[in-house]
């Protein structure tokens, strides 16, 4: 099966999730941080929304675009579910657990990413990764377009602040 | 139509060092994750996995999917395991054994609930052990010791082996029937058995059968199972599991837990499974196409006071305890203890909930007894189409150090639309057909701060509130749209920058004066109209918008939404509720373009009640297509549209003129259009 095409079997789905399991896993991987236990969980909720998929709408097409895209709706689902109660202790909590559970590399931009509150990570995501206007990364995050531009600023500060902080030690 | 190129996109070197470090952090999957879903991935295209439930809480779902697949879900699983034997208590000797109804979890078994645990009655005092271990007296022949055990739930208080901390993790528990099976929870696993316990406390667990879940590695499960004999301790008050060789093995200690028992946050943190509503409440169907979760976890870095919860869809969240809202549901939830529901401070509780294949709406009965108005799938919503559509000539953004700005627009009363063109430091008002009504130029920059946001207010004057990066304070500024004058300063906001994401920094109109929205949680401000001399032309006043609560009754939606107080004042965003006269009034949506889901408006009185304008509308589709746009009309009902797919990213939607009109971005960023949309 070639990219775009309807996944007629199931051998097309299972050669799809070949092709694609580690772009839709290295996607994930940015979601969260590189947080490996959520990370996987969202890849196995992406696939088995894929069999669904399939399974509901066979006649249409299913890509590598299809799976990020949902993997991205998922992703966003659970985060616009937890935001309001993790607002209050978010910048406080969030960096410690994300800190605790992703890895450090050598790049300290990397870290400081992987260290974001999830809103300000997921909104870097989509602005950077998936490249959407920011219209685009505000309807899909669930907030006004002002307060994303805020969030991304918020989040572009952090990361400097943490690169410059490296470099400066 | 909008012919203009696409303009470059304006990525400075420090956005392109940002954008460098998101793209290019890389991560592989293990092997063994692989693997795993590779053989999770097969097993669901052969249908041996339930894909209407979505465990979405634990690191370790996949191998739990595995597990589970046979059993048809996980409530089912759990469910099914719960029957699967009893035991008679009769006579001297071991207990009868009564063949389980159902031996396996290989059966699908419809979702029960675990029952709530009735309260105390008749607390045994006479201990179980005894120093010899004659024979043959069953704890089925003492009717004392019976009720001592039964209907009640027994939670985990110590375990001497060290595998139980009562600060972490799910709290193990078990609980004996009077019709003699056993069940419990190590934690994580549940498991049922039948049991033989005799007079001298000996006992013995048969026929175990359990869930085999992969549990969290980082939370010891408890053993009891290996229990070999019960001690009844204070006055039945607790019971202790002893391993074997008299507990030299381990022995466990659980309390006895009474039915509506006040739960503390420790109670609460963990993570727990939605088995069923209570009776009653409406079932809806489920509004996610593609599965929600039956699980939710309640972290330890959420706050969780007097027992109270509180739910968003697909998951359980927990209230963050700085409301009053407090939780009521007996039953609903089912985790180590039951003993969640205590109270109500104030104000109503919803809470959908959803297993998979349903949702459900539950609440604490002769609270939430509004009805359900109106259900809307949302394939029944009628679509709108774009009858015409023009662009829009202002650029997309300007980048400066740290901030995109994108261009401000709004949609006016007075049929206009009006854009902040930040590039141009102008604010351009376009007729309906696109063409320009008037154009005024506005500072570019007042004491270091750029422009945030723009509202026309009366008298031909543009309002508008600079930001400075990153900190601060907001600055209000009157310009004339003739161009009389450069502007008249009106006030300077100071806020927290923080406060920006929570829709402070925008401008408002209200009947007074200027709403600056927020000026604090909870607050905002209202500066008055001016002159294009700059005098007042309206009162200066001060509103305190008590955002006392805060309910999650569905997804997030996005929004600028607000409450008008009926002389065109508007208080407070979506997802709060304010109070207005002698209503408080909490919503979720209004002219917003929402995700599918279940969402709901109330009128909630002070004394907690609900008024009769109450309506939960469910919005369901793809998450991959269009968005359906739900109006709250002055009456009360709910109105939803289907937005065409290929429109894009809505900025702002307004009714002008009786006729409905969007302003979009496209999705590549470059363009702005005005959509006149019509019914398709």
């Amino acid at each position: 099966m070639v990219q775009g095409e309807r996944a007629t079997s199931d051998a097309d789905v299972m050669a799809l999730y070949e092709r694609t399991v580690d772009d839709v896993y290295r996607y994930a991987s940015r979601l969260t941080g590189h947080h490996r236990a959520a990370t996987e969980e969202l890849v196995q909720e992406t696939y088995l929304a894929l069999v669904r998929h399939v399974r509901r709408e066979p006649e249409e097409p299913v890509d590598v675009g299809w799976l990020i895209v949902t993997c991205r709706h998922r992703f966003l689902d659970d985060l616009r579910g937890s935001r309001r109660r993790q607002r209050r202790e978010r910048l406080a909590e969030d960096a410690t657990t994300a800190a605790a559970a992703s890895p450090r590399t050598d790049d300290p931009r990397l870290d400081a990413v992987a260290v974001l509150p999830s809103d300000q990570r997921a909104a870097l995501v989509l602005r950077y990764v998936d490249d959407l206007p920011v219209p685009e990364v505000a309807r899909a995050l669930g907030r006004s377009v002002h307060a994303t531009e805020s969030l991304l600023a918020r989040a572009r500060t952090a990361v400097r602040t943490a690169a410059r902080g490296e470099a400066g030690r | 139509m909008n012919d203009r190129p696409e303009p470059p996109r304006s990525e400075g070197p420090d956005e392109r060092s940002i954008g460098d470090a998101v793209r290019g952090s890389v991560a592989h999957p293990t092997d063994r994750f692989r693997d795993e879903l590779r053989d999770t991935v097969a097993a669901a295209l052969r249908g041996d996995v339930p894909l209407t439930t979505a465990s979405r809480s634990t690191a370790h779902s996949l191998e739990q999917r595995r597990r589970w697949a046979v059993g048809g879900g996980l409530a089912a699983a759990a469910a099914s395991v719960l029957v699967v034997a009893v035991v008679s208590f009769s006579g001297d000797g071991p207990a009868a054994v009564v063949p389980a109804t159902e031996p396996s979890i290989a059966t699908t078994t419809p979702v029960e609930s675990i029952r709530p645990v009735a309260p105390s009655t008749s607390a045994a005092s006479t201990s179980i052990a005894s120093t010899t271990d004659a024979p043959s007296t069953t704890v089925g022949s003492d009717p004392a010791v019976v009720a001592a055990l039964v209907d009640h739930r027994w939670v985990l208080e110590s375990a001497t082996d060290g595998s139980y901390s009562s600060t972490s993790g799910p709290v193990p528990w078990i609980e004996f029937a009077d019709d003699g099976a056993v069940r419990g929870s190590d934690g994580c696993n549940v498991f049922g058995a039948r049991t033989t316990i005799r007079s001298t406390g000996r006992l013995s667990l048969d026929d175990l059968a359990s869930t085999t879940a992969a549990c969290d590695e980082t939370v010891p499960q408890v053993s009891f199972t290996a229990a070999q004999r019960i001690e009844l301790l204070d006055d039945g008050e607790r019971i202790r599991l002893l391993g074997p060789a008299d507990g030299a093995g381990g022995s466990w200690q659980f309390r006895r837990l009474d039915a509506l028992a006040v739960a503390t946050e420790s109670d609460l943190v963990g993570r727990w499974d939605v088995l069923r509503t209570p009776p009653g409440y409406l079932e809806l169907e489920a509004p996610d196409p593609l599965g929600t979760a039956t699980l939710g976890t309640c972290s330890s870095s959420w706050r969780v006071v007097d027992g109270s919860f509180s739910t968003g869809f697909g998951s359980l969240s927990c209230v963050d305890g700085s409301g009053d809202v407090g939780g009521a549901l007996v039953g609903v939830l089912a985790r180590g203890a039951e003993a969640f529901v205590d109270r109500i401070e104030s104000g109503p509780t919803t809470l959908l909930l959803s297993s998979g294949d349903a949702v459900y709406r539950a609440g604490f009965a002769g609270r939430v007894t509004g009805p359900v108005m109106e259900v809307s799938p949302r394939a029944s919503l009628p679509s709108l189409a774009v009858a015409d559509e023009f662009g829009l000539a202002f650029e997309e953004r300007e980048s400066t150090a740290l901030v995109s700005w994108t261009p401000r627009v709004e949609l006016t009363d007075d049929g206009s639309v009006v854009a902040l063109d930040l590039v141009a430091s102008t604010v351009t008002a376009y007729e309906v057909d696109g063409s320009v009504r008037w154009t005024t130029p506005i500072p570019a920059e007042i004491d270091g701060r750029r422009p945030w946001d723009v509202e026309l207010g009366p008298d031909r004057m543009l309002y508008l509130s600079y930001a400075a990066d990153g900190a601060g304070s907001f600055a209000l500024v009157a310009v004339p749209i003739d161009g009389t004058s450069a502007g008249q300063a009106v006030g300077v906001w100071p806020t927290a920058w923080q406060c920006v994401e929570t829709f402070c920094g925008s401008v408002r109109l209200a009947a007074a004066g200027v709403v600056l929205d927020e000026y604090g949680i909870g607050e905002v401000s209202v500066q008055p109209y001016v002159d294009s001399e700059g005098r007042p032309t309206g009162a200066t006043s001060a509103v305190p918008a008590t955002a006392t609560v805060t309910y999650d009754v569905g997804p997030r939606l996005p929004t600028d939404a607000g409450v008008d107080d009926g002389a065109g004042l508007l208080l407070g965003s979506f997802r709060t509720t304010v109070s207005l006269g002698a209503s408080t009034w909490t919503f979720d949506a209004y002219r917003v373009a929402v995700a599918e889901g279940t969402y709901a408006f109330f009128d909630a009185q002070p004394d907690g009640s609900v008024a009769s304008t109450f309506t939960v509308f469910d919005v369901r589709g793809s998450t991959s297509a269009g968005d359906a746009w739900v109006d709250l009309l002055p009456d009360g009902s709910v109105q939803g549209w289907w937005l065409p797919d290929d429109l894009g990213a809505v900025v702002s939607i307004a009714w002008i003129g009786g006729e409905r009109y969007a302003v979009v971005v496209t999705f590549d960023g470059a363009a702005y259009r005005l959509v006149h949309l019509v019914p398709g």
